[in-house]
């Protein structure tokens, strides 16, 4: 596994494994195939990127899988047995002829993987292959791709932001920063050198990083990393005496006055289907933050369309300072904000610098070149300011998104998955960034698969299922009751510390 | 999809479809004859109706529209003809010219409609296999296109909805100029967004081999369904060309003289080509009776799993 910050050069580095993929031309050194360096036959790479939507040429997987065996130029009855042994495998035999929208973000990568493996390559290489599934579903696909790695003994090279998941799957762990190869260990070493850098403590699973927290490595030094959650409460139960738990979750709780009301909000997108929003209250107070969790298509994305005049209810009323918002007009639009999935959309300029001067212009000050500038230092954004929005790396263009969002400083803001895309140490300097915002009076209402990331940093949470939404409660009440949507920490922690949330939550006893 | 037509595509393979769907068009092009258009008309609305109920009603009111505007438009440009029925400034209108305004009105529909159900029954696939082999760059952009218009529709649409939560200014310039400016802007903005998608998708191309594509043929497994249906076809290609070659089913327009007649000739044209045009409702129909009557009462393992492969 490959990991670094965003914008470190790791997906760079993975497309140059494969030359047809590579952006620009390696400047020296070489690269070679199993240390052969007359059988270079790149054809036995395979590379899947993030989009997921942008992954399949033709319109149903069976296409797709003949189209893949026809560039190769396989005979008919070579094309039926290979999509009947990958069907199989991959159990997508009911998917194969439903059309793409017809098929869920986790069935099309798995679909994308299928059609990789389906010329037997040797190397598979991943780009962040899940960064737009849900928690559950990104779980499935890495039990998939080791099921590959220990069955067919296919070498995978994955890029990832995170460790949180991925780390269980992986036997190696490469960390770039700036372009260099600054560490390149197996598991178990690489997660105790990154324990060691402060910069990288962060990436650590809540698990290990608790594990290593309490120097439990030098009373059960044969212990491996990472651990399962298993391990982990057997660990506590054995420590249980000496320690207790500390809350680092709880904020303190202030009314303030109520800023949206939602009442009744019904929505389906076709007359003979179920609601995909089904009665929907609740009501946000000024200066709180609401996480909405859920899995992919429940309807979150739906839910902060509505709520953004993006999409109409089919009945329901949406309240922002007690004015309901099909009477407000232009008003509406300049007291909000909304992070788009795919945060590309509200791009509008060349460059980085020039989005910052565009909404630098709409708060009507005068906006000099110093001005940018202190706001791209500010945001820390001068290294990238003459970059196309678009060039930059995903996490990048979330991170520029936000900070296009707090310049406007509106009076509600909307995220739909503000951490897609981030590691840790960027996902810390936009939590930063969102409390400050909220401190100066900033409402938030964000939907996100992050559970760790919602119970650090939001004051409310709740859980949407069928169309219908939770009732909104503080992290520390919500995630206790939950069994299987909460922390890692609170999962192998609950026997004996049924409210702890994150590794902080878990203390030594003072002696 | 009705059972029917879902049960037709099932019985033949994609080439054979395709060539259905290239002779509902070329139907659709020929004549102008009224009784054969409106009869043709007749048959796409009910195929179109099973094929795809989905946008159906919203089709048909846009087509709708067409119509009436085919009709005007013919009304001001043809204003020959010496029955005149009444007269507004500029346009004189007489019998002919509403005939013949309505006669191309329908001729423009029957186009439209075949194109509807060559949209809902067409297999992308085939058609970039058949392009790949003649040109290889025309099927890329083909590919592209019909991959990326609905998401450029879709980026066009998030776009605007979103450049109102960044366009904030409380002085900003409300005039005609200024939001034909926007405008004009957001159309700029919407293909920088499409242009990084359609990126991806090159990378999804050569990621799948298709820069060494060696495949210079199509591969359909044929079947007794398949001949059958392709021979027709030509029999009913080669009936249209025939027909077009004598001028029957073809009226002359724009003479103000139009002169419309039925004959035994244009009966069998009507006949064969509505056949031709609803030929899935009538195989399926067969199938479906022959289901009924015979096969439904052969004992099946019936059970998901088997579902599933069968």
């Amino acid at each position: 596994m490959i990991i670094g910050q965003t914008g470190s050069g790791k997906s760079t580095l993975l497309r140059q494994l494969k030359p047809e993929l590579a952006l620009g031309k390696p400047t020296n050194g070489k690269l070679t195939l199993f240390d052969d360096d007359e059988n270079n036959d790149f054809s036995r790479v395979a590379y899947i990127s993030q989009f997921v939507d942008n992954q399949m040429v033709t319109e149903t997987a069976r296409d797709e899988f003949h189209f893949v065996l026809e560039n190769i130029g396989a005979s008919p009855e070579m094309i039926h047995s290979k999509i009947a042994e990958i069907a199989t495998y991959f159990d997508i035999v009911d998917l194969l002829d439903l059309k793409e929208e017809e098929l869920s973000g986790g069935q099309k990568q798995i679909i994308n993987l299928a059609s990789a493996l389906i010329l037997n390559p040797e190397i598979l290489l991943l780009d962040e292959p899940t960064s737009q599934l849900d928690p559950i579903t990104a779980e499935k696909f890495f039990r998939m791709v080791e099921k590959i790695n220990s069955d067919l003994n296919i070498t995978v090279v994955l890029v990832e932001h995170s460790l949180e998941q991925a780390v269980y799957y992986v036997n190696r762990i490469i960390l770039i920063e700036a372009g260099q190869i600054q560490l390149d260990q197996p598991t178990d070493q690489a997660l105790r050198s990154l324990f060691q850098d402060p910069e990288y403590q962060a990436y650590i699973p809540q698990t290990d990083r608790l594990f290593l927290e309490q120097q439990w490595d030098q009373i059960f030094p044969t212990l491996k990393l990472p651990l399962s959650n298993r391990r982990l409460s057997e660990l506590i139960s054995q420590q249980n005496e000496y320690l207790h738990y500390q809350d680092h979750i709880s904020k303190e709780r202030v009314g303030s006055e109520i800023v949206l009301q939602v009442k009744r909000i019904n929505f389906r997108f076709e007359f003979n289907m179920p609601n995909i929003l089904d009665d929907i209250n609740f009501q946000v107070e000024k200066g709180k933050s609401y996480a909405i969790l859920g899995p992919n298509g429940v309807g979150k994305t739906t839910l902060l369309k509505i709520l953004t005049k993006q999409l109409e209810a089919l009945n329901g009323s949406v309240l922002i300072e007690g004015q309901n918002v099909k009477k407000m007009g232009q008003e509406f639009f300049d007291k909000l904000f909304v992070l788009p999935q795919n945060p590309s959309l509200l791009f509008i300029s060349d460059t980085v610098k020039d989005e910052i001067s565009y909404q630098l212009e709409q708060t009507d000050q005068p906006v000099s070149q110093e001005l940018v500038q202190q706001y791209l230092q500010k945001y820390q954004l001068e290294n990238i300011q003459d970059v196309s929005p678009y060039d930059i790396s995903g996490g990048q263009q979330e991170y520029l998104a936000l900070v296009i969002g707090l310049i406007k400083d509106p009076l509600l803001l909307f995220l739909d998955e503000p951490t897609k895309g981030l590691d840790p140490n960027m996902k810390r300097k936009v939590a930063s960034l969102l409390v400050s915002y909220q401190q100066n009076g900033g409402t938030i209402i964000a939907n996100t698969h992050d559970v760790l990331f919602s119970t650090q940093y939001f004051d409310f949470v709740s859980l949407m299922f069928d169309g219908r939404l939770g009732k909104f409660e503080p992290p520390i009440e919500f995630f206790p009751n939950k069994y299987f949507y909460t922390t890692e920490i609170n999962k192998a922690s609950r026997d004996y510390f049924p409210k702890a949330l994150v590794w902080e939550d878990i203390v030594k006893n003072e002696s | 999809m009705h059972k029917l037509i879902k049960n037709f595509t099932l019985s033949i393979n994609n080439f054979t479809l395709l060539m259905y769907l290239a002779n509902v068009i070329f139907i659709s092009l020929i004549f102008n004859n009224p009784f054969i258009t409106i009869a043709i008309l007749i048959c796409l609305l009910m195929t179109s109706w099973l094929v795809r109920r989905k946008k159906f009603f919203n089709f048909l009111k846009a087509s709708g529209l067409i119509f009436i505007l085919t009709l005007l438009f013919n009304l001001v440009i043809n204003q020959n003809g010496t029955d005149v029925l009444f007269k507004i400034p500029f346009v004189t209108v007489s019998t002919q010219s509403l005939t013949n305004g309505f006669i191309l009105g329908i001729s423009f529909l029957n186009i439209l409609w075949s194109f509807y159900i060559y949209d809902s029954l067409t297999h992308t696939k085939l058609i970039f296999e058949i392009l790949s082999n003649v040109f290889k760059s025309i099927a890329i952009i083909f590919v592209l296109t019909v991959k990326f218009i609905p998401k450029i529709i879709d980026i066009f649409n998030d776009a605007r909805q979103l450049y109102k939560f960044r366009n904030s200014s409380p002085a900003r310039d409300k005039s005609r100029i200024n939001r034909i400016k926007q405008t004009m802007h957001l159309n700029e903005i919407v293909l920088n967004k499409s242009i990084s998608n359609f990126m991806n998708m090159s990378d999804s191309l050569i990621s799948k081999g298709y820069n060494q594509r060696r495949q210079s043929f199509v591969h359909e497994t044929n079947k007794v369904s398949d001949y059958i249906m392709r021979s027709f076809l030509t029999m009913s290609i080669i009936f249209n060309l025939v027909m077009l070659t004598n001028g029957i089913g073809q009226v002359n327009f724009g003479s103000g003289n139009v002169d419309f007649s039925f004959s035994w000739l244009i009966g069998i044209i009507m006949l064969l080509n509505l056949v031709a045009i609803t030929y899935p409702i009538l195989i399926g129909e067969f199938h479906y009776l022959w289901w009924k009557s015979f096969i439904s009462k052969t004992t099946a393992s019936n059970i998901p799993t088997a579902q599933k492969y069968r």
